[in-house]
């Protein structure tokens, strides 16, 4: 049937798809800058998250083409996590409407 | 069609139509026959199930002047670049749309990824593209230009490759949909574009559409192309 070879076809888009987010998400860098004003100077620390604990490393003064990459990673960070979040939900879904009446 | 797709793909051919490029290409595959709503006064044509899938083949030479980076221009929306299959065609990848590139394969052929710099991407060499991009309208969609194959080329290029076709279901589809624009073309009484369209093929080109239709029982149709070869 037409539709069922869609849905597969469409499954496996969306399986490579998730792989491919999911490697573009790790090759962003960890963490994000959070700013501190002492004395009217700014000086920056990576926040992050290790085994599920807040981190945070003095980086001191940083350039502004550093903080610009952080801050693009934060953007693409959140709409990849969020499409990847959409990807999931969607494979679920083709799974479940070509698995029919099949035992889960 | 979702509202986030076509709200995607509105801004993505927004975002190529103002670099320049979408007038450079077309589109092909299922999601011109979406684009054949705005071809036909019939409100009653349905458009067939498609996939997300876009692809847009590129004529070569590509005479494009410019230096873009497509990949970059899309990637604002969440498109990430990926590869194809074992080749290395680069595919743009979103969960509402991907997008290939195609350029009309020449010569023998090859498997190897046509890389096009000033566009940094890759295309696909495919067979019996140039027939389409021979075959180009313009179609009015949301202030652009957007350029797709006659439906008469679309439904006749769609006869050639099938038999091509490994997995059966892409086979239907093809068929489905051709099937479906070329009864369309009838209903409006455009049946001369079939004949002009059919009489730029190659004889050895005719002769096989007419061999594929009647192999799949479609022999309405290979009758009056028929009579267009006699």
């Amino acid at each position: 049937m037409a539709i069922k070879g869609i849905l597969r076809e469409e499954l496996d888009n969306s399986i490579k798809m998730k792989a491919d987010y999911e490697k573009e998400l790790s090759k962003l860098p960890v963490g994000s800058l959070a700013r501190r004003n002492i004395k009217g100077q700014n000086y920056y620390y990576l926040i992050y998250r290790d085994k599920g604990r807040v981190k945070s490393v003095y980086k001191g003064k940083v350039s502004e083409k550093i903080l610009h990459k952080y801050s693009e990673a934060k953007k693409y960070r959140a709409k990849y996590r969020h499409l990847l979040s959409r990807l999931k939900k969607e494979i679920r879904f083709i799974n479940g409407v070509l698995r029919g009446k099949e035992p889960i | 069609m979702e509202k986030n797709q076509y709200e995607l793909c509105l801004e993505v051919f927004h975002r190529l139509d103002r670099k320049g490029i979408l007038q450079h290409t077309l589109v092909i595959g299922s999601w011109c026959l979406f684009f054949y709503r705005n071809y036909f006064k019939d409100e009653g044509y349905r458009p067939a199930v498609r996939t997300r899938d876009i692809d847009f083949p590129l004529p070569l030479p590509v005479n494009f002047k410019g230096k873009e980076d497509i990949p970059e221009i899309l990637k604002e929306l969440g498109f990430i670049t990926g590869f194809k299959g074992n080749s290395g065609y680069i595919i743009l990848q979103h969960p509402d749309l991907l997008i290939e590139f195609l350029v009309p394969e020449k010569g023998r052929g090859s498997d190897k990824p046509y890389p096009i710099p000033q566009l940094g991407i890759n295309a696909q060499p495919l067979r019996y593209l140039h027939f389409l991009q021979d075959n180009a309208i313009s179609l009015d969609f949301e202030g652009m230009k957007i350029r797709v194959p006659h439906p008469a080329a679309y439904a006749l290029h769609k006869f050639i490759i099938f038999k091509r076709r490994a997995k059966p279901d892409k086979r239907d589809r093809d068929i489905e949909g051709a099937t479906r624009v070329f009864r369309q073309l009838l209903t409006e009484e455009k049946a001369d574009s079939i004949r002009i369209i059919f009489g730029k093929m190659h004889r050895k080109w005719q002769i096989t559409v007419i061999r594929n239709l009647k192999s799949i029982g479609e022999n309405e149709i290979a009758a009056l192309l028929q009579e267009y070869i006699a």
